[in-house]
């Protein structure tokens, strides 16, 4: 049985970052989801008349969210799934939040298309995946297990984009896929769908080769049936689906790249850019522009189905219609999406979700006109809106627990807190901030004061202490006795923006001693484990911004090694007591080894031999770091099938807290 | 602390100076450099097929090993492996393979390598001298993109999958030879780090009745491991293991790997390794500012 943890989050005044790497509108236009570089995807409802709130924030990955698609049939169930970088699945059902099944595979999608096709195939449907691997992966959509895959007899390659083609006349469905080079490869869907439940070898059905580079989308005309959409980051072309001659091609100007595309209409295109630009072409038949009839040029044109009255070949060109306004000074990447509403009230949605968190929606007229000087008219910005938007328009806790204490007037701000500690044993909690001041509060009194008695408080109720002895932001603090009991009460530490660490007796309030490290920000203060001791006593250990460690003796009040050779970020830190080694994983998966006593590079090892060295030490200490960077070592064709257990949780004020994933 | 922030306040207006050459100039001058190393490493994985004409790059890598190990190895590589020779001493017999005519196999290691770099070289691209930063964060974000592409390129070569037994037996390569390989010989072609390695695993078939005991395997560098529910720090020696295959019980009694060095690919890893530290670089470059104006949106 599924428990469902709830959480409580307090937000602040600033709302989490949402990096937008992919969006969607679900099928019933009442929804948008957009799926973020942090990992957490977020729900906003979006109403009839097109505004914009933000409703849940999900959080499901650990590694930056690549792609959205509905899982099932949206009328039957509201479920989306989610990929991200490091091959984590995850099906929500968006109308409550929760998470329906999760699994994390060895593979990593760019782009996923759901199938069903009832009266042929037994289950809830499947997921036709594409990615970082060859061809395309077919994913039960209830399971999340692989269940088959659509081979390449030629050239096996990854795949860029794909689209199912569903022909009304002949009730077949095709996939329509572009490889990494630039290969139009076409499989039998509908018909293979035996084959694949029986495990079969589906081979495509024909290839063509594109002859250009970075394709981002391939679309179907269903209103034609006839014309296929390729759209590449340089230029996009329109194909004859019969039998893939080119009729058309634009090629970008101004150096924009191109990043997907929609035929919104028979002879009617939508393209957008990678910088949020898009414009609507209406494609013209040049000889019906001339006047000429085609009977007269019928001996030029290949055309395949003369009963038809239209000439095909290379003779339509597009006229532009329409563009968005965009405001300027946004930066790349967008990623956007096209949706028709089927449904009343039958909107037709061009929407847009940046790097910084903002999604915009342009309303699409009907039939787009080009002004009467046949100059192309723009199209507003319908709404735009970010998840800042939401917070600003709710009465928010204003002030933060410690801003009675902080020294500033009424008026004059609030004071930044860079860093905090809690202290349980002693219900003391630390606050370094901005300025460099540290501020010690009695915990449990201040959020009760704060949060439960609202702004009649009395200042001088609360003691707390003032620190003062750094000149820049307080960047760490550690309290060594919370971590072993065998240390001094009385004592913290605290590192600063300017390499300096504070040796301070919170009971007296006065400084012990101060080191200069001369080497950035104090990233992470960390103290060696119990049974790592160096003339009697554990050891403190500071990560530093210039990527370098330094460890120091309390007692003696000395810097035992500043190991300063590392070119990447700290990941790991490892200690060795038999041989007194101190061994850091960088984040280029390579180790160094130092010894301690001598201050030198022992060795340093890359690839395979790093990562049997980290493996085979105890105690690791993984250096919190801001953005959780996807584990590179997959073990491919390992599949770990866990249980899904949804939860929703907000995020802790403190920016560096790593959140857990939902799978424990 | 009103006197400290004043004191600040004229170097300030240099740090935003430094800064502003920072984004402009100093930022392009460094993805100029790692696109023009990135354009050598992928010229490396030469791109063949797929309608380019255009001489192929043919070598023949010869894989053996001193001494008296049996397994010799012709391996022809056109940008990406499609023949292999193999000839093996068994029972005194000198057998030989060759890949069928009608079959192409490729290396998904090196595919999937020269995409990495390939998407490297795309965000590049797209951001080229034309395009102005607006805040360091936007340099920081295409640098962590490319170190990501950078690093998964990278770890392709360096990290070979661990194919279990089965799965080396199912994979394609088994039914690329002519004649087929005896039912009793399993082939692996994969790439460590520069070398490109062969591995053929000799098999012979329990009795049913046999009491052998399944012994724990260390992967012996060759990519090979049992499917194990536990695996402790291993021995250090390969030992024998059983599988079960179909109604058969077979075990493994000889492992043959010999590998050969791809001067190629030892420069694609270094310009990997050149990249990677340049954009570490440059990400550090930009962090230094951020510590001077946290309280802007920098």
């Amino acid at each position: 049985m599924r428990t469902s943890l709830q959480a409580v989050a307090l937000w602040g005044q600033k709302a989490p970052p949402h990096s937008i790497t992919a969006i969607m509108i679900t099928d019933d236009q009442r929804t948008i989801v957009t799926g973020s570089q942090e990992g957490q995807l977020c729900l906003w409802n979006l109403s009839h008349e097109l505004k914009i709130s933000a409703k849940e924030l999900l959080f499901g990955h650990s590694a930056s969210v690549t792609c959205l698609a509905r899982a099932r049939d949206f009328s039957k169930q509201p479920y989306i799934v989610s990929a991200a970088e490091n091959g984590e699945m995850c099906v929500w059902n968006v109308t409550s939040g929760q998470c329906v099944e999760k699994a994390t595979l060895p593979y990593r999608h760019t782009a996923i298309c759901y199938y069903h096709c009832s009266f042929r195939m037994t289950g809830e449907g499947w997921l036709l995946c594409c990615g970082e691997y060859q061809d395309v992966l077919i994913i039960d959509a209830k399971t999340l297990a692989v269940v088959h895959s659509f081979r390449s007899s030629q050239f096996p390659d990854w795949i860029n984009c794909m689209c199912i083609v569903h022909s009304m006349r002949i009730q077949e469905d095709s996939l329509l896929v572009v490889s990494v080079a630039g290969e139009l490869k076409v499989w039998d869907l509908s018909s293979s769908i035996n084959s694949i439940q029986e495990k079969r070898d589906v081979y495509e059905k024909e290839s063509k080769f594109l002859e250009s580079l970075n394709c981002q989308t391939i679309r179907f005309c269903t209103y034609t049936e006839r014309l296929l959409l390729v759209v590449f980051s340089k230029c996009w072309k329109v194909y004859d689906y019969c039998d893939f001659s080119l009729l058309l091609t634009e090629v970008s100007r101004n150096g924009q790249f191109f990043a997907g595309g929609e035929m919104i209409a028979a002879h009617r295109i939508l393209i957008w850019t990678e910088d949020g630009h898009s414009y609507i072409y209406q494609l013209l038949n040049r000889w019906a522009q001339m006047g000429a009839v085609y009977k007269t040029f019928s001996g030029l044109s290949k055309s395949l189905y003369p009963v038809d009255g239209r000439v095909l070949k290379e003779s339509i060109y597009p006229h532009l219609l329409c563009s968005t306004s965009v405001q300027e000074n946004k930066s790349r990447p967008f990623v956007m999406g096209y949706m028709n509403e089927r449904k009343e009230p039958f909107y037709k949605v061009l929407f847009s979700g940046e790097v910084s968190g903002r999604i915009t929606l342009w309303h699409i007229p009907d039939v787009p006109v080009s002004k009467f000087d046949g100059s192309p008219r723009e199209i507003p910005v319908t709404t735009t809106w970010t998840l800042q938007d939401n917070f600003d328009k709710h009465d928010t806790v204003s002030q933060s627990i410690i801003d009675y204490f902080s020294g500033l007037k009424d008026g004059a701000g609030t004071a930044v807190v860079t860093s905090s500690e809690y202290i349980p044993s002693l219900d003391k909690l630390i606050c370094g901030c901005e300025d460099g001041t540290i501020i010690i509060t009695q915990a449990l009194n201040a959020a009760k004061a704060r949060l439960l008695e609202g702004g009649s408080l009395v200042k001088d109720s609360l003691s707390h202490k003032v620190l003062k002895g750094h000149h820049q932001s307080v960047t760490s603090l550690l309290y060594p006795h919370g971590l072993s009991s065998k240390l001094d009460q009385s004592w913290m530490l605290s590192g600063d923006l300017d390499s300096c660490v504070i040796l301070w007796d919170i009971f007296t309030e006065e400084i012990l001693h101060k080191f200069f490290l001369e080497a950035g920000a104090v990233t992470s203060l960390l103290m060696s484990p119990e049974k790592f001791k160096l003339r009697g006593e554990q050891i403190i250990c500071c990560v530093c911004s210039d990527h370098s460690v330094a460890l120091l003796h309390l007692e003696g009040k000395s810097c035992l090694l500043h190991a300063r050779k590392h070119f990447f970020p700290v990941r790991m830190i490892k200690w060795h007591p038999v041989e007194n080694f101190l061994i850091v994983g960088c984040a280029d998966d390579s180790v160094y080894i130092w010894e301690i006593e001598t201050g030198t590079l022992e060795r340093h090892e890359t690839g395979e031999r790093a990562r049997i060295i980290l493996n085979c030490c105890d105690d690791s200490q993984l250096v919190k770091s801001v953005l959780p960077i996807a584990s590179e070592t997959l073990k491919h064709k390992s599949i770990e099938q866990r249980s899904s257990s949804p939860y929703q949780l907000g995020p802790l004020p403190c920016p560096s807290l790593q959140v857990e994933s939902s799978c424990k | 602390m009103v006197t400290v922030m004043a004191a600040t306040a004229a170097e300030r207006a240099v740090l935003e100076e430094e800064f502003r050459w920072l984004l402009h100039d100093e930022v392009h001058a460094v993805l100029k450099q790692l696109q023009d190393i990135l354009k050598e490493a992928s010229l490396r994985f030469t791109l063949t097929g797929s309608g380019t004409e255009g001489p192929a790059k043919q070598e023949n890598f010869i894989l053996g090993s001193c001494g008296t190990d049996q397994v010799k190895g012709v391996l022809t590589l056109q940008g990406m492996p499609s023949d292999v020779n193999l000839k093996m001493p068994r029972n005194n017999q000198l057998l030989h393979f060759a890949f069928r005519e009608d079959k192409q196999w490729k290396l998904q290691q090196i595919q999937d390598a020269r995409n990495h770099v390939s998407q490297a070289i795309y965000l590049l691209t797209s951001r080229d001298e034309s395009y102005q930063f607006k805040t360091g964060a936007e340099v920081l974000k295409l640098m962590d993109a490319v170190m990501l592409q950078l690093t998964r390129a990278r770890n392709r070569l360096t990290t070979p999958a661990t194919l279990t037994l089965p799965e080396i037996a199912a994979s394609g390569l088994t039914r690329m030879f002519a004649p087929a390989l005896p039912s009793d010989l399993l082939v692996n072609v994969y790439i460590n780090l520069n070398k490109l390695c062969l591995t053929v695993y000799q098999l012979h078939a329990l009795q049913p009745n046999s009491t052998k005991v399944r012994r724990d395997p260390w992967p012996d560098g060759s990519g090979a491991v049992l499917p194990r529910t536990s695996r402790g720090p291993g021995m250090p020696t390969p030992s024998l293991c059983t599988w079960r295959w179909g109604s058969q019980r077979l075990e493994v009694s000889h492992v043959h790997k010999v590998e050969c060095v791809i001067p190629w690919l030892n420069d694609a890893l270094v310009y990997f390794t050149v990249s990677l530290q340049l954009c570490q670089q440059l990400k550090d470059k930009i962090s230094v500012f951020s510590s001077y104006w946290s309280y802007r949106p920098f």
